[in-house]
């Protein structure tokens, strides 16, 4: 069954079970108080398995699906998505102000210990487990990473747009808007643009370079988005028909239920981190290592990849700018990121 | 005296509805209620245009499913408030409250001493308080059935340790007891 039809048939809600080796799971795995929501999709036969952390934080992974990389992910490594604690469809009982970083990492080992039990154990051939983190998961990521004993049982790293150092991702996102904004307005530009630059010029002008709580972060963060939607050279590809259906039909909660969630879940993990740096830690990780970047990503600037390339022990490190990104390089260019990412994974041994 | 007889009591009609609902615009669900008119009283509008003013309530049951995932159930009630002109053209806005069960589908795994093992996830049962509103052809003197449409808020609470929204469209067939 080729792949458009398969997910028609998502209609009747049995994925693609009929493709040998093929891995549609949803599931559920239980941490102390959190039932976290998992979803395993992808040629089994690759041996090629991603555990993907989302970002946000507080968001949910259901968005990375609907990406227009993600069929060409899916068709040749088995991508697991994973909702974070108190995030997506994941359930539980947890308090959102006892939200930590520690917590979710004690999650990321628990789903690893599952994944190796469900898909690793008993596979012939050499199954890779590969940890990937985008944005908010870049900081997730590096504390699985650098706290536990996950870099024995993984292949690699994948750092999508990474803020594994807040107070240099603050610092840098205000000098890179400011930049913009100065060069944009010295062009020729129509009103609105003008007056929106303007905005963001005197948002960034006010800022602190190191913040002072939460609230001064999520504002510069704002503007960071806002920044991006003047850029046009910054294009948000809309997925395939069939796989924009399939995904609809399939996912397990609402953008609504996400928007209730994400603010208290970021304010009270942001919080917590806010003065939180993973880039020393990088000197002593040598796992194969995948840093991308967007050129137009105000959010997480791509300079803190740059910084990583420069620290990190690891002798095996790519670090690619995708020139028509921003912070979504999977809905901007998602060929050639789906394309980074194979060629990255397929050719670790 | 169960609380259904004692609001029949005190009901000058009954109204039973149903049909399906599509959870956040799409997912699959249905829903049925009873309401009882508790009172109501009709006034002289403009140009003659005269209007039942309705206060009702009743037992209402809602259900979606997540495909492959989960299904819900609401069991709860509503009282509202209904405008029905002569011809059958009927607002309204009901306010409800539910208790939500959430059953899940797929497995839910834990790791106990190393080992890989299954446990049963119920969900947690959330309460839901609602409203809806309705629109469309009621039940009139002439014929004893109608079709509305009732765009309904629930609102999930606790999920994770926060209020869910959700947003279910109803398109209703009502009959008049």
């Amino acid at each position: 069954m080729n792949r458009p039809l398969c997910l028609l048939t998502a209609l009747a809600f049995t994925g693609c079970a009929s493709e040998p080796g093929w891995i549609d799971d949803r599931f559920f795995v239980r941490n102390g108080d959190a039932d976290l929501y998992i979803h395993a999709v992808g040629d089994g036969t690759s041996n090629r398995f991603i555990l993907f952390l989302h970002g946000g934080p507080g968001g949910g992974s259901a968005t990375y699906e609907l990406a227009p990389s993600a069929p060409t992910l899916h068709e040749n490594a088995v991508m697991i998505y994973m909702d974070q604690r108190s995030s997506g469809a994941s359930e539980g009982t947890t308090p959102t102000e006892d939200l930590s970083l520690e917590l979710l990492t004690d999650d990321v080992l628990v789903v690893m210990d599952v994944i190796e039990e469900l898909y690793l154990k008993d596979r012939a051939g050499d199954p890779q487990l590969w940890l990937m983190g985008h944005s908010w998961g870049g900081m997730l990521g590096p504390s699985v990473l650098f706290t536990t004993d996950a870099p024995e049982r993984l292949a690699g790293w994948i750092e999508v747009n990474g803020a594994h150092d807040i107070p240099k991702l603050h610092a840098d996102s205000r000098e890179m808007l400011l930049t913009h904004a100065d060069e944009r307005l010295a062009g020729d530009l129509d009103e609105d643009a003008r007056e929106a630059w303007k905005e963001i010029q005197d948002l960034a002008n006010k800022a602190q370079v190191v913040p002072k709580n939460v609230d001064d972060m999520l504002e510069l963060n704002e503007a960071a988005h806002n920044a991006t939607e003047l850029i046009d050279e910054v294009v948000f590809e809309n997925p395939d028909g069939a796989h924009a259906m399939g995904w609809l039909l399939e996912r397990q909660n609402s953008s609504l239920t996400n928007l209730a969630s994400i603010g208290p879940v970021a304010t009270v993990l942001l919080e917590e981190n806010l003065e939180r740096s993973w880039s020393d830690d990088y000197r002593e990780l040598t796992l194969p290592t995948l840093l991308i970047g967007g050129a137009y990503d105000f959010v997480v600037p791509p300079t803190l990849n740059d910084d990583i390339q420069l620290r990190i022990a690891s002798d095996r490190v790519e670090n690619v700018l995708f020139e028509e990104s921003a912070h979504t390089p999977m809905f901007s260019e998602p060929d050639a990121y789906a394309a980074t990412v194979l060629e990255f994974i397929g050719s670790t041994p | 005296m169960t609380p259904a007889l004692a609001l029949l009591t005190v009901a000058t009609a009954v109204e039973l509805s149903g049909g399906p609902m599509l959870e956040d615009g799409y997912r699959p669900g249905a829903r049925a209620s009873l309401h009882w008119t508790l009172s109501e009283s009709t006034r002289d509008g403009r140009k003659g245009r005269s209007a039942t003013h309705a206060f009702v309530g009743g037992p209402d049951f809602a259900t979606y499913v997540v495909p492959g995932v989960h299904w819900a159930s609401l069991p709860g009630g509503t009282v509202g408030y209904h405008r029905t002109a002569k011809k059958g053209f009927r607002m309204g806005v009901d306010l409800g409250a539910a208790i939500g069960f959430h059953k899940y589908t797929v497995p839910t795994y834990v790791i106990v001493d190393g080992e890989l093992d299954t446990v049963p996830m119920a969900g947690r049962i959330r309460f839901a308080p609602s409203t809806r509103l309705t629109i469309g052809a009621a039940p009139t003197k002439d014929r004893a059935w109608g079709v509305l449409f009732r765009p309904t808020v629930f609102v999930e609470y606790p999920r994770n340790d926060m209020w869910a929204p959700v947003i279910a469209s109803e398109l209703a067939g009502v009959w008049r007891l």
